[in-house]
């Protein structure tokens, strides 16, 4: 593969549409505390599309910045999802195609957000991103339970539905 | 030897949402029983208002208190209460007006329904401009 063929229109274009997947399908849940679907997706975008998926959650990222404005918390989604991507590509060989354990992925993942967000406070104060943690540890359970479930739920369908639009498109 | 695998990988799951709950448990913030005396700031420069109150209250948490206050308008979501005005000023999202609550002077690293009334404190509500 070479640098032309990544930048292709059809590339630029998919991860336009999963980046946009991602911000809609949140905005949709904002409602509802700690419940998402930007884990299960973005981590089935990586293993389908590997690191197509740092290019979708770039445009989550700015999708993020357009609507809600800049903060601190904007800073800490930009590494939160990278390091999501990272994980999920490093863990892909380990947890192969078993929605069980990449559901448990998720779970932990979900419960280690509010550690991962915390850590752009550490450079002012390390005692405020210490009680930051542990102010929201609770909604990083539930946070982590609803991850699991979701991914349980959406891990086959989805999986399958973007390898058979790989397929079709032969990409 | 796949059970075997997702066996572990989900006991070891089991074990770090069991030491989060202890530790989330563990340092929960509680209130204190009985009658409280405390004060509540308002402020906000774009509206002019600068006031400072006493109050006294048997209730446990900040958010029961401001549940029962004409003055606060609120909006009950899946986070609990959410302040959405102060004497009749409210925040503006679009603008990025918000109210920001602190305890003694600290942020409140909680939801309102989470923060403890406590004898003496101050709690101050602060419309801020611009997210931090």
């Amino acid at each position: 593969m070479n640098g032309k063929k990544r930048l292709s229109a059809a590339v630029i274009a998919r991860c336009g549409i999963m980046g946009g997947l991602l911000f809609g399908s949140q905005l949709a849940l904002a409602p509802f505390a700690n419940f998402e679907t930007v884990t299960p997706l973005l981590i089935i975008f990586t293993i389908v599309y590997g690191k197509e998926a740092f290019f979708a959650a770039a445009v989550f990222d700015l999708c993020e910045l357009a609507y809600w404005g800049f903060g601190l918390w904007w800073i800490s989604y930009l590494y939160v999802w990278s390091l999501l991507i990272l994980f999920t590509l490093a863990a892909k060989k380990l947890l192969r195609n078993d929605p069980l354990l990449w559901a448990a992925f998720a779970a932990v993942f979900g419960l280690s957000f509010g550690g991962l967000f915390a850590a752009v406070y550490i450079p002012v104060s390390p005692a405020y991103a210490y009680s930051y943690w542990l102010a929201g540890l609770s909604f990083d359970i539930t946070h982590g339970i609803f991850n699991f479930l979701l991914t349980l739920a959406l891990y086959k369908p989805v999986t399958l539905a973007l390898k058979k639009v790989r397929e079709f498109h032969g990409q | 030897m796949a059970d075997v695998k997702r066996i572990a990988v989900l006991c070891g799951c089991g074990v770090m949402f069991a030491a989060a709950a202890v530790i989330a448990a563990a340092n929960a913030p509680k209130s204190a029983e009985g009658q409280k005396d405390f004060t509540v700031e308002v402020f906000s420069e774009r509206d002019g208002i600068d006031r400072t109150a006493d109050y006294t209250s048997d209730l446990d948490y900040f958010g029961q208190w401001c549940r029962e206050q004409d003055f606060i308008a609120y909006e009950d979501g899946s986070y609990g209460i959410y302040i959405t005005a102060v004497d009749g000023c409210a925040e503006n999202t679009d603008e990025q007006y918000w109210w920001c609550i602190t305890v003694n002077g600290e942020s409140a690293l909680t939801g309102v329904d989470e923060i403890p009334l406590t004898d003496g404190d101050i709690y101050r509500l602060e419309l801020k401009h611009g997210w931090e």
